[in-house]
């Protein structure tokens, strides 16, 4: 889809801020989406304190304990004898990072081409353009499916998945962004004064598609954790045994009823994580650019 | 208009061609069907047999040559494994996902689109804050978790519905709703605003001043113009819904095309996997050259892009 | 997309249609959804039932130290007539593999489906030992390459004509002929068309087949219904092979086993019905009716097994595989598990030790891989993971188990001692594991096995706490691993995979143990290689379990395969049905005959 966006003039970061914290047109800021943003954040980096057990650590005596039913382990074991809390931690330490890292690279590849591909034009736009609907048209699953082949199940793979999609996305949107940034005026006057073009991009084309960026990234880190959790569950994602939530919820999906913990537990950190990072997306478009809602 | 769709289909061929190649190289990089039948047994000599039956022992790009002209005669090659056309083995799997899709989609229109013109109009009420939250949790759960929860809930437990398998329109109930629910978050983040920005524009502020009765500006004149956009969201959906059934479709044993791609990776059926692929490509393209057809047929300015 | 104001009049004319397009795309794809692949041929026109009872027959060869026993006369009073339960019985399975019936083009995976309509010449019982099937008798040559079949008269194919001793040789031809492996898939019959000598009818009812090197177990893995592979006989063809011909019987297969196909829907399901010609009952001689007790079968593709545990709870399915941990799930909706005793064994391997002198290994020494074997608790991996040896039993070691030839309790796994372990590693020049380096076990995710990578872990746990290595466990992709085996890129590593038991393991034993230049071979021990050859050379029945069980014995000493145990299969069953005896050693669904539904 090509895209017409009529994009806000640039805004110093202080006045960028000063809206996103509630001057902006729509206020509210969303506190609980921040706050498990934050809880989220400080069990990834700091996991390894915060666990009370080492989220592999094989205990069979202490196999299938049910939440509260010993207090050493409080959110109980899975089959394994393993810490539910400690695996959930660490899960989110794995969520985290597959999500940081993959989505970094994406947007960085997807901003670099999209910028390119907007800005010159011709043949390399259309090159850049038509491998992007590709990749869109190409399903992660198999993208997943040769890394896991070629190098192996693990979290690296994930992440090189994830990217080799994501990527496309980032492109196509910051494109439509450049297409009539370019036209506006202070991008002719740089040209006239003389500036090169990785400048030109650089000070005053990229610095306009900033939000944008913002927005899809946050949009997409719920996309990424919901991929892990479906390409585990069809085998393609992480190593059973790995503390990552979509493994855990595919390992506890045959025993709903009695060990129900192991599922569950899992599934509802992923709904409530996903939720608030749409609902921070969302705010966050709404904030930045009520225009943007292709997303 | 002309000079433009032609454009689009140049570009929705080069496109194509692309997705091809990748899908040619990628199933060619993970392997051969040969390396799946390795039994304890095998020698090199029985597995450079195997290559040989297969026709995998030519240069690479032989192979892709071949491949190539065979697609342009709608033929994806001899499935190694089922021993049959996999183009057959495509069209008789196709129905099932076209239903299955068709079906998710339906709910989610006709549940996404209404409660997202309800939040709009009701903006920062109830209705607002609910229809987000539901809209939000269908793409917030993973869908194969809430499949087996509602299969154990609604078949192992109370017997209501059946568990798999295709059917009777009792068994799209739960399919079409994990998959449509999916879908749904879209399309009423898209309703609502669609909707507020049109209720924003001259004209329907002009439809106020001319004193129509606001039900009336909304459902009529808003509608209307809230409406392309969902079009166009709608295409790219019913592809993505296409594509994106894949575990869905093994929760269910419904079957369809997502499980035959999972199917034919997993064996390295390199044309069941190729004619999934180039199918599903073909789909989501095809869709997206459309949806911009006629997005530019609606509003002229885009063709000068 | 751009602001509001590119819109104006919005034409409805333009965009209805289009709206409706689609969903009739949608509608009408549906409703011309699948049809039948194929209505195969109408039931037979009343075969003769009337068969007269088969006299045995005296083998027209010189019948050699045989290894069948002969077929008992029928017993007259037996009943002949059962009461045949009128339902369907609905079979999960979680992959129908190729779906093709030509085993000739299988291609790994499963294949059950075979078994319900295919005809073996050698059957098979509940312990595993070999029976008379289409064939009344079989024996092997006193070269011990030589086996022949006699063909039972009056045996009936699904579509109504008698099995003739043709069809027997075309089969065999289509299969094992060595230039079969043009077109073959199934890597079995590759590996039988390497040593196949000649395939000949040598009389009215009689086929042989001589292979290149004595193997006294070929009987078992290649017509016997204990075989892994289901070798079934196949109506004859006019060529070996001819690309119609293959299209024309994958349209309308035909067996002579106990279930015949009526409708099959690729990925969906396949139907049979009851086949009340088939060979084995009383009527042809045999003391037992193994006629099936239900009217139809249908085999239901549902590849999630939480699916087919809510399938089975709700009383949509009777039967499906399942794992332990599904046990409650079941019961509490009314069905239970029942057992496939001795189904799969764990095979761990210690790759490529001894045979690569440029690449020294840790597991070159003796020494190091007894001291990985003594430091496994293996029936803390049993009861603690497994839940019990209701599902997995520490006993015999690699593919031994209990009922296998050859098995021994003097093969059941050694003893967990850590200290002996540590002490046997420091003799081997590591004390507390340094100097290994890391050591990596590769496994999968088993369709089969319950637990595999799992117990993978509990093993590399022991191995860090009881011997202080630096253990990593790698979960892989299976045609990934098996491939990167036999490109030998695993060498120093350790291969944690199972396989189907059966009850003679001996022909496993020859690439790994048995041939100097196999690129897979265990071991470079040139004594060794000829213990592995004259025990799979013995042909004399009794002295073959002896033989078979010392070098078993003598391999397990070795230590290149280390023996943790075999898991028994469970199978969830619904509380319709009534009793269901499956045989041991059968990863696969066996003894239909014995599934009773209730009334």
């Amino acid at each position: 889809m090509a895209s017409t966006t009529n994009v806000s003039v640039s805004r110093s970061p202080w006045e960028r801020l000063r809206i996103m914290v509630g001057a902006g047109p729509r206020g509210r800021v969303p506190w609980i989406p921040l706050a498990i943003m934050a809880i989220l954040l400080i069990c990834a980096i700091f996991a390894p304190l915060i666990a009370p057990h080492n989220p592999t650590k094989i205990s069979m005596s202490n196999a299938r304990l049910a939440p509260f039913e010993d207090m050493t382990y409080i959110l109980g074991t899975d089959v394994m004898g393993r810490d539910m809390l400690s695996r959930l931690i660490h899960g989110a330490r794995t969520g985290v990072f597959i999500s940081l890292v993959a989505l970094g690279a994406g947007a960085f590849v997807g901003t670099v081409l999209g910028l390119v591909s907007g800005f010159k034009g011709g043949w390399l736009d259309n090159l850049i353009m038509r491998t992007a609907d590709a990749a869109l048209g190409f399903p992660t699953i198999l993208v997943a499916m040769i890394i896991v082949t070629i190098l192996g199940a693990g979290i690296e793979n994930i992440i090189l998945a994830v990217a080799l999609t994501v990527w496309a996305r980032f492109s196509r949107m910051i494109r439509g962004d450049v297409l009539s940034i370019k036209e506006l005026d202070f991008v002719t006057f740089a040209k006239i004064a003389g500036l090169s073009t990785p400048m030109i991009i650089a000070r005053h084309v990229f610095p306009n598609t900033i939000n944008t960026l913002l927005v899809v990234t946050s949009l997409q880190v719920g996309q990424v954790i919901l991929l892990e959790a479906s390409l585990s569950f069809l085998g393609l994602g992480l190593p059973p045994g790995d503390p990552a939530w979509g493994i855990m919820v595919s390992e506890g999906r045959t025993v709903l009823l009695q060990v129900w913990w192991l599922s569950l537990l899992p599934g509802l950190a992923i709904t409530i994580v996903v939720l608030a990072f749409n609902f921070f997306g969302d705010w966050m478009r709404d904030t930045l650019d009520p225009k943007l809602r292709r997303v | 208009m002309q000079r433009y769709v032609i454009t689009r289909i140049m570009q929705a061929i080069i496109t194509l061609l692309i997705l091809s190649l990748a899908v040619f190289l990628s199933v060619h990089l993970t392997g051969n069907t040969a390396d799946y039948l390795l039994g304890p047994e095998t020698t090199e000599a029985d597995y450079e047999q195997l290559k040989k039956n297969f026709g995998l022992d030519r240069p690479l790009i032989v192979q892709y040559a071949d491949f190539l002209t065979d697609i342009m005669r709608a033929d994806f090659g001899t499935s190694f494994l089922k021993g049959r056309p996999a183009r057959d083995i495509l069209m008789s799997r196709l129905p099932a996902t076209l239903q299955l899709a068709g079906a998710a989609f339906l709910l989610s229109v006709i549940v996404g689109v209404p409660l997202g013109i309800l939040s709009a109009v009701n903006r920062d009420g109830f209705l607002d804050n609910f229809g987000k939250l539901f809209a939000v949790m269908g793409i917030a759960t993973p869908n194969f978790w809430i499949a087996i929860m509602l299969i154990m809930l609604f078949g192992g437990i109370l017997g209501w519905l059946p568990t798999f398998g295709r059917g009777g329109i009792e068994h799209f109930i739960l399919p079409a709703f994990v998959l449509g629910w999916s879908a749904m978050a879209g399309m009423v983040r898209l309703g609502r605003s669609s909707m507020l920005e049109v209720l924003d524009s001259e004209y329907v502020k002009f439809a106020r001043v001319k004193g129509l009765a606001e039900r009336m500006v909304v459902w009529k004149h808003a509608l209307k113009n809230a409406v392309i956009p969902l079009l166009t969201f709608s295409g790219l959906t019913l592809a993505g819904l296409l594509n994106g059934s894949v575990a869905v479709e093994v929760v269910f044993a419904w079957p369809g095309i997502g499980q035959l791609m999972l199917q034919g990776i997993q064996t390295r059926d390199f044309a069941i996997v190729q004619a999934t692929v180039m199918a599903a490509g073909f789909f989501y393209i095809v869709t997206a050259l459309l949806v911009d057809i006629l997005y530019a047929y609606v509003n002229p300015r885009i063709r000068y892009d | 997309m751009s602001s509001s104001k590119g819109f104006k009049a919005i034409p409805w004319r333009f965009l209805a249609p289009t709206l409706a397009l689609l969903l009739l795309l949608a509608v009408a794809c549906g409703s011309a959804s699948a049809p039948a692949e194929q209505a195969p041929a109408a039931a037979p026109a009343a075969a003769p039932a009337d068969t007269s009872s088969a006299p045995a027959a005296a083998p027209q060869q010189p019948a050699a130290p045989t290894a069948a026993p002969q077929a008992q006369p029928a017993p007259a009073d037996t009943p002949s007539d059962v009461t045949v339960h009128p339902g369907t019985v609905t079979w999960m399975i979680g992959g129908l593999g190729s779906e093709n019936f030509d085993y000739a083009f299988d291609v790994g995976g499963s294949n059950n489906y075979i078994r319900f309509f295919g005809g073996f010449l050698v059957e098979t019982n509940e312990v595993g030992e070999l029976l008379p099937g289409m064939a009344s008798e079989w024996g092997l040559e006193n070269d011990a390459r030589t086996w022949w079949i006699k063909l039972r008269p009056g045996v009936m194919f699904h579509d109504g004509t008698e099995v003739t001793a043709e069809d027997v040789l075309w089969t065999w031809q289509h299969m094992w002929l060595p230039e079969s492996v043009e077109w073959t898939t199934q890597s079995g019959a590759h590996s039988r068309a390497r040593i196949m000598e000649k395939i000949e009818q040598t009389g009215p009812d009689t086929v042989s087949m001589t292979i290149e090197i004595p193997d006294a177990g070929f009987d078992v893995g290649s017509f016997s219904a204990a075989s892994p592979s289901p070798y079934v006989i196949l109506p004859k063809r006019d060529q070996l092979h001819e690309e119609a011909a293959v299209e024309a019987y994958a349209r309308n297969p035909i067996g002579a086993g106990p279930m015949r196909l009526t409708n099959h829907v690729p990925a969906e399901v396949m139907e049979f019905e009851r086949f009340d010609d088939y060979y084995y009952q009383p009527g042809n001689g045999f003391d037992e009716d193994r006629r099936v007790n239900f009217a139809n079968l249908d085999l239901r593709l549902v590849p999630e097994e939480a699916t087919r545990v809510a399938a089975i709870r709700a009383g949509e399915a009777d039967l499906a595989p399942a794992s332990l941990d599904a046990k409650n799930q079941v019961e509490s909706g009314g069905g239970r598990l029942i057992f496939g005793s001795e189904g799969i064994y764990f095979r761990i391997m210690l790759m490529g030790c001894m045979n690569d002198p440029a690449e020294p290994y840790p597991c070159d020494d003796i020494r190091f891989r007894q001291a990985l074997d003594y430091a496994i608790d293996k029936e803390l991996i049993a009861d603690q993971l497994y839940g019990g040896s209701e599902v997995m039993e520490a006993k015999g070691w690699a593919a031994t188990t209990p009922s296998t030839i050859g098995y021994s309790t003097a093969l059941d796994p050694r003893p967990f001692d850590p200290d002996k372990a540590r002490e046997l590693l420091a003799e081997a020049g590591y004390p507390g594991g340094a100097g290994v380096g890391p050591l990596i076990i590769n496994t999968w995710t088993s369709t089969a096995m319950p637990f595999l990578p799992e117990s993978a872990q509990v093993a590399a746990d022991f191995w860090r706490k009881e011997l202080g290595l630096d253990v990593e466990v790698r979960v892989g992709d299976e045609s990934t691993l098996k491939k990167a085996t036999l490109a030998q890129e695993l060498n120093g590593q350790i291969l944690w995979r199972d396989n189907e038991a059966r009850i003679d393991a001996a022909s496993i034993s020859r690439s790994s143990y048995g041939t100097p230049d196999h690129k897979g071979r265990r071991h470079n021990d040139a004594e060794l290689f000829k213990v592995v050859q004259d025990a799979l050379g013995e042909t004399n029945k009794d002295a073959r379990a002896d033989a078979l069980n010392q070098m078993y014995l003598r391999l397990r000493d070795e230590s290149y395969e280390l023996g943790i145990g075999y898991v028994n299969i469970p199978w969830a069953v619904s509380s319709r049905v009534e009793d269901w005896q499956p045989f041991s050693l059968a990863f696969y669904p066996s003894a239909i005959h014995t599934l009773k539904l209730k009334e």
